[in-house]
């Protein structure tokens, strides 16, 4: 089914070579005349416009990998909903705690590894679940288990970075979290707020507000402003869409404007299949109707689906590389060197790296690049400031 | 409602076992007895089939007493009015109802409130970040044709939003102890006012159970296993329109079994009644009511409707098919609301009576003869309060005494030794002073001495000094010459 957000490929087409052969031609200054014959295009043609489409073949050879962390108290519709975005049963003989076995619960980590295939891309997908969440009486500091999981990915891939043999790294981190809200409330509860702090600055968190089909449209409406307010509020940080490109046409700009005001979505998760209007579809029989999991009106999950898969995974690849596994890893080299100048006899108990031990130059060195750095970051903030007071 | 039930069940029953068995030869006491109305009292005109030891205020019945014996009626005398004279009472009276409403904040209490009773109690929207639950009684006026009710509706705010919920429960079994505390104290005060004291004790809690598809919550279970004893529990599916009709017939059936499992008593409704007992019977099989809640109307067919207008459909709160807001409503106000009070009253109540009572020492009547008698238990206690009151306070005077002489001793003894330092100093300072005075006195004298040695020098001096000086004179005399 073709809905929504249909990504545009950036690929070289024949046509463009035509098109960037007149481009090549117009730079050249001496011909004042119309379009050169074909044969005078194909000279002018250099053709790292193929660059996308070689890129494109080593992808597909190498295939992809993605890891997804779904975070939320249960009963609200986690693994449907991952069912229904990939299609596969990651589920199975999953074991139900009672209400009294939950009193005292823990919080778990629980990997689900899959690999899939589509027109002959590979995608390895690591479904991160953390049954436990908020279940127990007493869920002080329940999210510490989580934020210690995220810790420890990125320390693995910063001890195989710094290794020596970097052929086979597998990169476990964690790539994006959907935190799911339940939707009996009126906006975010603390157990909210204290999760997502205590994770923004470490993952991407996506909220999502659960089990949809128990609001009304204005109820809807009415919950996403008021989660916006609360998050603003409270300062959390959650994954920004990124702008498009001006050059794209309108239809996808007005896609991207639409995706980014429904945020945070409001999904429903099905892994039923019921017949509507005479077709199969996947959805949830009531008494009252059928609510259909890919209508747009009826709820946003195509939405969160094209976000997720079609267009933003690799962003979101990007962001926790770029930017939340960079800040781990400064931190952590921070912390290293100041440790070793204060007491550069005792052996550091974090993890050993093979970089020889810094004498004195080095670290003064060190030191000066991280003055430097620390006076351009304050001179950056006083120019944000400053525009932002403009 | 069930007084008069009760007093019917009386009347037709007595007639019933008088028929079945005849009059037995001795008296064997069986415990099949009803009491009816307050406790603490055997209305006249009651007739009670077998004969136990029942003791009554200031009246002691043994079982040598035989049975009352039956007697037919010559025509129609007029006292099967009773029951019509009861219900005028007390719907002149009016009835007081109190509901206590738990769950989360944002389940839909006050909407399902609203819906209930098909008005609006302007209740705020709570917010999630509160410290601690507290609860928020208000009370109404209601009036459907000429029966008054005086509503209270209690609501445990911030229920099941704090990230530590250990103490969540506290807050509402204690405003339900305190409830029954009032009541308990105006039952025992010397001139009371029972039948126009404002009853609040809790008659029934609503509990709303998220409807997450699954079980109960911990947090649930907890509470309930708290409330249990105290209260009648209707335990409720909230937001019941976003569970499908499979899934929650799996639900209904995981909660009831997990409140079996873990001896949580809710609230059963009563089938020995048989005006309503089959209609009870299949509600108890309903339980726990998935409900749905709303006051906004919707046009469906031709007429407006209350429910829910979504894009898929549209949910109508009065339809059985889709929610069972008409079961509750049918079992809560119309069929058994008296029930939940007198249950209230009769079994909860009456716990906590004991328990408070037997925590300040008394006692029922045990194995002697003694009647029982509250007032004289309470004299007893009370005299005994006051002499250990009494003594304590002697311990305590004596003790204060006792201390205050230490003290003044003490004070005297330091007193005392100030006394000789200081005669000791004085000592000192004389004879100082003395010394002094002596070497002064020696000063002097050398003093003096030496004045007059240097009186003496300066004589000797002087003239010496006269006798030079004529000499210069007559050499200054001859030099003039």
């Amino acid at each position: 089914m073709s809905t929504g957000l249909r990504y545009k490929s950036k690929l070289a087409t024949p046509e463009d070579k035509q098109a960037l052969g007149v481009t090549a031609w117009q730079l050249l200054p001496s011909t004042t005349q119309g379009p050169p014959p074909a044969e005078d295009i194909d000279k002018q043609y250099v053709g790292f416009a193929t660059l996308p489409n070689q890129v494109h073949r080593k992808s597909v050879k190498k295939g992809f990998d993605f890891t997804l962390m779904v975070a939320g108290e249960s009963g609200l519709g986690k693994s449907t909903l991952v069912h229904s975005l990939f299609l596969t049963d990651l589920y199975k003989d999953r074991k139900l705690l009672s209400a009294e076995e939950r009193i005292s619960q823990t919080v778990e980590i629980l990997k689900h590894t899959v690999d899939i295939e589509e027109k002959g891309v590979k995608l390895k997908l690591t479904i991160v679940d953390t049954p436990g969440f908020g279940d127990a009486v007493n869920n002080s500091e329940c999210w510490k288990p989580i934020t210690d999981y995220v810790d420890q990915q990125f320390e693995q891939y910063f001890r195989d970075e710094s290794g020596l043999n970097r052929k086979n790294i597998q990169d476990n981190r964690v790539h994006c979290c959907l935190y799911f809200i339940s939707p009996f409330g009126h906006g975010l509860r603390p157990v909210d707020v204290g999760f997502m702090k205590a994770l923004h600055e470490k993952v991407n968190i996506v909220p999502l507000i659960a089990k949809a089909d128990c609001l009304v449209p204005g109820e809807i409406r009415k919950l996403k402003e008021r989660i916006r307010e609360e998050i603003d509020k409270f300062g959390i940080h959650v994954y920004q869409f990124p702008e498009c490109d001006s050059d794209e046409d309108e239809d996808f700009k007005q896609q991207d404007r639409e995706l980014k005001e429904s945020a945070p979505f409001a999904v429903i998760g099905s892994n039923t299949v019921v017949e509507a209007k005479g077709q199969r579809v996947r959805g949830r029989l009531y008494p009252w109707g059928i609510v259909e999991v890919e209508n747009q009106a009826h709820c946003d999950f195509v939405k969160l689906r094209n976000m997720l898969i079609r267009t933003h995974m690799h962003d979101l690849k990007d962001v926790t590389c770029d930017v939340h596994y960079e800040n781990y890893r400064a931190h952590c080299i921070q912390q290293m060197t100041s440790k070793l100048t204060q007491d550069s006899r005792m052996e550091s108990p974090i993890p050993i790296l093979p970089l020889p031990t810094p004498d004195a130059e080095t670290e003064k060195l060190i030191r000066m690049k991280d003055e430097e750095l620390k006076r351009m970051q304050e001179i950056l903030q006083k120019m944000k400031q400053q525009m932002q007071d403009q | 409602m069930a007084a008069l039930c009760g007093m019917l069940g009386i009347l037709v029953g007595g007639w019933e076992e008088r028929k079945a068995r005849p009059p037995p030869a001795c008296s064997q006491p069986q415990a099949t007895y009803r009491r009816v109305g307050k406790p603490g009292c055997i209305r006249k005109g009651q007739r009670i089939v077998q004969g136990n030891r029942v003791t009554a205020k200031g009246g002691v019945w043994n079982n040598a007493e035989p049975e009352p014996r039956s007697l037919s009626l010559g025509g129609h005398v007029g006292f099967d009015s009773l029951p019509d004279q009861l219900v005028s009472k007390s719907v002149t009276q009016g009835f007081s109802f109190n509901i206590l409403c738990v769950g989360e904040t944002g389940i839909g209490k006050s909407t399902l409130m609203n819906t209930l009773f098909n008005t609006t109690f302007e209740t705020e929207e709570a917010s999630h970040h509160e410290e601690c639950v507290r609860l928020r009684p208000q009370t109404y006026d209601l009036q459907e044709s000429n029966v008054h009710l005086k509503l209270t509706i209690v609501d445990a705010v911030g229920f099941g939003d704090q990230i530590n919920k250990d103490e969540s429960y506290r807050p509402i079994v204690d405003y339900i102890d305190a409830q029954f505390e009032n009541y308990l104290q105006e039952e025992l005060k010397i001139r009371r006012s029972l039948f126009d004291y404002h009853d609040t004790r809790v008659h029934v809690c609503l509990y709303f159970i998220t409807p997450t598809g699954h079980s109960l919550k911990s947090l649930d279970l907890v509470t309930m296993k708290k409330l249990d004893s105290k209260v009648n529990i209707i335990p409720i599916i909230a937001k019941a329109d976003t569970v499908s009709k499979s899934e929650l017939h799996k639900f209904k059936i995981k909660i009831m079994g997990e409140l079996v499992s873990n001896g949580v008593q809710i609230y059963q409704f009563p089938t020995d009644d048989e005006a309503v007992a089959e209609i009870n019977a299949v509600m108890n099989a309903h339980l726990p009511f998935a409900v749905v809640g709303s006051t906004e109307e919707v046009k469906v067919g031709n007429k407006l409707v209350r429910a829910r207008q979504y894009p898929w459909g549209v949910v109508q709160v009065e339809n059985e098919n889709h929610c069972d807001f008409v079961k509750l409503r049918e079992m809560l106000i119309r069929v058994n609301m008296e029930d939940l009070r007198e249950q209230t009253h009769s079994r909860h109540y009456e716990l906590y009576r004991r328990c408070k009572l037997e925590e300040m020492g008394f006692q029922d009547s045990d194995g002697d003869s003694q009647p029982f008698s509250l007032q004289e238990t309470y004299e007893a206690k009370r005299k005994e309060f006051l002499s250990e009151l009494q003594r304590k306070e002697e311990e305590m005077r004596q003790m204060f005494v006792n201390k205050v002489k230490e003290t003044e001793l003490e004070l005297k003894e330091k007193e005392r030794e100030l006394h000789e330092k200081f005669e000791h100093l004085k000592r000192v300072h004389q004879e100082e002073k003395r010394k002094v005075e002596e070497k002064r006195r020696e000063l002097e004298e050398e003093t003096n001495a030496f004045n007059r040695r240097k009186a003496a020098v300066e004589a000797l001096q002087s003239q010496a000094l006269h006798a030079t000086s004529q000499q210069p004179l007559r050499k200054d005399k001859d030099k003039k010459n």
